[in-house]
């Protein structure tokens, strides 16, 4: 059992790398790093509302308006899998965690 | 006055500048009636677009024998076509050679600054092409006046 | 030029190579609404003209390079090529695209598209200048590669740089290789389905086209070149387009590592190898590792297409064009190299014979791994050929094109080599049942796109990577193994990608609002055309084709992947999740959404009627049908 002990918080990692650091700032040549705070209640989806409120162009690339689920432009994987394999936006985060943002699929 | 000045590192030879160009000369997209024109050195990958620099010392116009060029409120040197005879004159006395001939009217015909928005700059995706405030002095003109000089060839061999 | 339509030349160029005639057709108003252009046009030639009995490499077949209303006008990348042919990889339709100056020029040179017949009885190219058109003897340019042969013709007919853009053939495409392209204007690549090799069949070494004098005029010109501006503004600021503007398609190899998608080693990894400087793979690092410089399509703005000279390595001060990422996947990771200054020179050599990236990965990859495992011996090969060992991939695409020893096998297409190699050997090549390479990615992590180029009609993708799907009233975002989810958005998409395939433009510069599109076909051509129409022009296009290919005997019994292709990730972010365990699932929700029969593969009649295709009906439902 690796989760949080009731009110204690934790920090996922997060990593934009390639295209999907451009909007955080990068120039899509590096990769960004942040440490997001969390804690029980917590899911994949809270984690990544909490770092898009505070960059705006992720926040318009990573969220679908109409829907609020994730937009077309940035692909998501969490612990090396790819959403959808072994969590969704829904899955509870727990210490330890680390969530990848990309670029999305492009073909050519 | 403003003039075009071209910075031919940035172009990447896509040739938008000669349709936008020939669009404003003709009312269709159509770059062999175009005045800016590319000049490419495929091998190397470069490209080198040319027009009209509107030299203040105007060979052309002088050249003209019917009077047919001249100067537009935007400060270009331009060809009045219901006066143009068609001679060529101005074509040869052009040492940059951005005066043109056009086989199916018989006129000149060359950069006319598009009456002070020309189109090449605006639709240049990489602004290689600038409309910017910028000296027409012509260099070619002390050289040429030099070289007019008699004796001036004598120390040539 | 009285005559002349808005945005179109309005005729056809054709080419009788058996008898050397040479005509105009034209294109009359009716057919451009209805067809387009590119893909759509050449889907009604397709259809029209080439009986099942003349298979691609038959004199009855047709070579159509066509452009489309775009072609010429100043909307972003619009010199565009698609070739339609009956390809040799699949012995059915084939759309491909390619850029460049070729439609540009040849709009100015008074005509939408050149359609070649027959079979010359030696080899020749074609030359094109404004109305004068001949066939010149083609003799010195053999065994040239393409760009040799652009850089000859240059020489011959003292033209330089966009004035003049040749499409050729290189000496894969003379030995009728059958993943042979088509290449042109250094770099641009029409690759897909063997079209260079029904080039070679026809002894057609190349197409030279010079700018010709005529002019190109838009119904409402103020309103197209405002539009360009606004489509230019969406490629450069829309999240889905702005790293398409500033690095073309480079950051894909670290997306697509990060999602699993990046072909590794013939698909045996999905993690780069130990030692790997990541960095290097960049798209800043790609771009700026070269000394480089751009070399863009006509009138486009995308700093997209770039020439760059190489910078270490045994090729040293080569001039290349820079990989796009199918190039450095195709050339690289596919076979284990991992330096991008001989990947780049590798991706190169296979533009210059003509020969498809994707297909020579897959080829050489399945190479590697058989020499690896011993299933094919250093003897069977002539050397030894290592994962990674670029200068080896290179002396096998010089075996392919001289079709030498192995190479004979090898220029055949990974399918038909591993099937005659059999055993063991023949269950690691990645390939499709109906023949066509898959593009270079690993689509055991993309199901939308192993389902798209099994079920394909084009001998490659049909509807391709998702643009802009709420447009279609899709979901922006899909769980990527939802069989249902992904199936229908790939049946739902189908046509976007044939109308933009018929606008003479670039697949890249069209990734904008379809509204946008059709706001700018509308001031070019002066149509009410709305986006409805652009779906149903697309989906006749593809339709067509698809038609096209029951007649000749392919249907929906081969559309599957081969064993290595649909297999089980070991690794990476997909890791244990299969795709076969869906197929039947994905196949279902495919033919429900695009109204085709799933036992059949036939269009249901409905669907034909839909698309104004009611003439399709009998051929393929029999006479009681209509009804």
């Amino acid at each position: 059992m690796n989760g949080a002990a009731a009110g204690e918080t934790f920090h996922v990692k997060v990593e934009l790398i390639a295209w999907a650091a451009t909007f955080v700032g990068g120039d899509g040549s590096d990769r960004k790093i942040f440490e997001v705070e969390a804690g029980p209640g917590d899911s994949v989806r809270s984690v990544l509302k909490r770092l898009s409120g505070g960059f705006p162009a992720l926040d318009e690339a990573l969220w679908d308006r109409g829907s609020g689920e994730l937009g077309e432009h940035i692909e998501v994987a969490v612990n090396d899998a790819l959403l959808g394999i072994r969590h969704t936006l829904g899955t509870p985060v727990k210490p330890g965690d680390e969530i990848l943002l990309m670029g999305q699929f492009m073909g050519g | 006055m403003r003039v075009l000045k071209i910075i031919p590192e940035r172009c990447t030879g896509c040739m938008r500048c000669e349709l936008a160009c020939s669009y404003e000369q003709t009312g269709t997209f159509q770059p062999s009636k175009a005045v800016i024109r590319v000049s490419s050195f495929e091998g190397h990958t470069s490209y080198a677009p040319y027009t009209c620099p509107q030299c203040a010392e105007a060979w052309c116009l002088t050249a003209c024998p019917v009077e047919a060029i001249g100067i537009s409120p935007a400060g270009a040197k331009e060809v009045m076509d219901d006066i143009c005879v068609g001679c060529k004159l101005c074509t040869i006395a052009c040492p940059y050679g951005t005066v043109f001939y056009d086989p199916d009217s018989h006129k000149a015909f060359k950069c006319d600054l598009c009456g002070g928005k020309p189109a090449c700059a605006t639709v240049c995706p990489t602004q290689a092409i600038l409309y910017v405030e910028a000296g027409t002095e012509d260099w070619l003109g002390s050289f040429a006046a030099e070289r007019a000089l008699p004796g001036a060839l004598a120390g040539v061999r | 030029m009285a005559d002349t339509p808005y945005a179109y030349a309005g005729r056809i160029l054709r080419v009788d190579l058996s008898t050397g005639r040479i005509w105009a057709d034209p294109f009359p108003g009716a057919d451009r609404r209805r067809w387009i252009g590119g893909a759509g046009l050449g889907a009604k030639i397709l259809w029209e003209e080439v009986p099942a009995h003349a298979g691609w490499d038959h004199p009855d077949n047709r070579l159509v390079l066509a452009t489309g209303p775009l072609a010429g006008l100043p909307v972003w990348g619009t010199g565009g090529l698609t070739v339609v042919t009956r390809g040799a990889l699949t012995n059915g339709a084939t759309s491909t695209q390619a850029n460049g100056f070729f439609g540009a020029n040849l709009k100015f040179c008074g005509y939408d598209a050149i359609v070649f017949q027959g079979q010359s009885p030696k080899w020749v190219y074609l030359h094109v200048t404004d109305d004068k058109v001949e066939l010149r003897d083609a003799s010195s340019l053999l065994g040239k590669d393409t760009w040799e042969t652009q850089q000859a013709l240059e020489a011959e007919l003292r033209l330089t740089g966009h004035r003049l853009s040749v499409y050729s053939i290189g000496p894969a495409g003379e030995k009728l290789a059958r993943f042979a392209a088509i290449q042109g204007d250094y770099g641009h690549v029409a690759s897909k389905n063997g079209c260079g090799a029904v080039m070679g069949k026809k002894r057609v070494k190349a197409v030279a086209i010079e700018r010709g004098a005529k002019g190109v005029a838009a119904a409402h010109p103020h309103a197209l070149l405002a539009t360009s501006e606004e489509m230019a503004h969406s490629l450069k600021t829309d999240p889905s387009t702005s790293s398409l503007y500033q690095y073309g398609t480079l950051p894909g190899v670290r997306n697509l590592h990060g999602m699993g998608a990046l072909p590794i080693r013939n698909y045996t990894t999905n993690v780069w190898p130990e030692g790997v400087d990541v960095k290097l793979w960049e798209a800043k690092s790609l771009r700026e590792g070269f000394d480089h410089r751009g070399h863009q399509c006509s009138a486009c703005g995308m700093h997209h297409c770039h020439m760059q000279v190489i910078r270490s390595g045994p090729h040293k001060g080569e001039l290349v064009d820079e990989p796009e990422y199918e190039g450095w996947a195709g050339a690289g990771w596919a076979i284990g190299a991992t330096d991008p200054q001989q990947v780049s020179w590798l991706n190169t050599r296979l533009d210059r014979a003509c020969l498809d990236v994707n297909e020579f990965g897959w080829l050489c990859g399945w190479v590697m791994e058989c020499q690896q495992k011993g299933y094919i011996t250093d003897k069977d090969l002539g050397f030894r050929l290592e994962w990674g060992d670029v200068e080896g991939a290179g002396r096998l695409i010089q075996m392919i094109c001289r079709r030498e020893g192995m190479g004979d096998l090898l220029a055949e297409g990974v399918k038909i080599a591993s099937e005659k190699i059999g055993g063991k050997a023949a269950e690691c090549a990645i390939y499709t049942m109906k023949g066509e390479s898959p593009r270079g990615h690993d689509h055991r992590s993309r199901w939308e796109e192993m389902l798209d180029t099994c079920t394909a009609s084009s001998g490659t993708i049909d509807s391709g990577p998702a643009v802009f799907p709420t447009e279609f009233g899709l979901p922006a975002r899909i769980s990527p193994q939802d069989p249902v989810a992904v199936a229908r958005q790939v049946g739902t998409l189908r046509g976007r990608r044939h109308f933009e395939d018929s606008l003479g433009a670039c697949i890249f510069t069209t990734r904008v609002p379809i509204d946008l599109l059709c706001r700018s076909l509308a001031a070019a051509t002066g149509w009410d055309f709305r986006r409805d129409e652009a779906i149903r022009a697309g989906r006749r296009a593809v339709t067509l084709m698809r038609a096209f290919n029951l007649r000749c005997g392919i249907g929906p019994g081969i559309e599957k992947p081969s064993k290595r292709y649909g297999s089980t990730p070991v690794d990476g972010p997909i890791a244990g999740v299969s795709i076969m365990d869906q197929w039947e699932k994905l196949l279902d929700t495919w033919y429900e959404t695009t109204g085709y029969d799933r036992a059949s593969g036939r269009p249901l009649p409905e669907t034909l009627r839909a698309l104004g295709l009611e003439d399709v009906i009998e051929p393929l439902w029999g006479a009681g049908a209509r009804a």
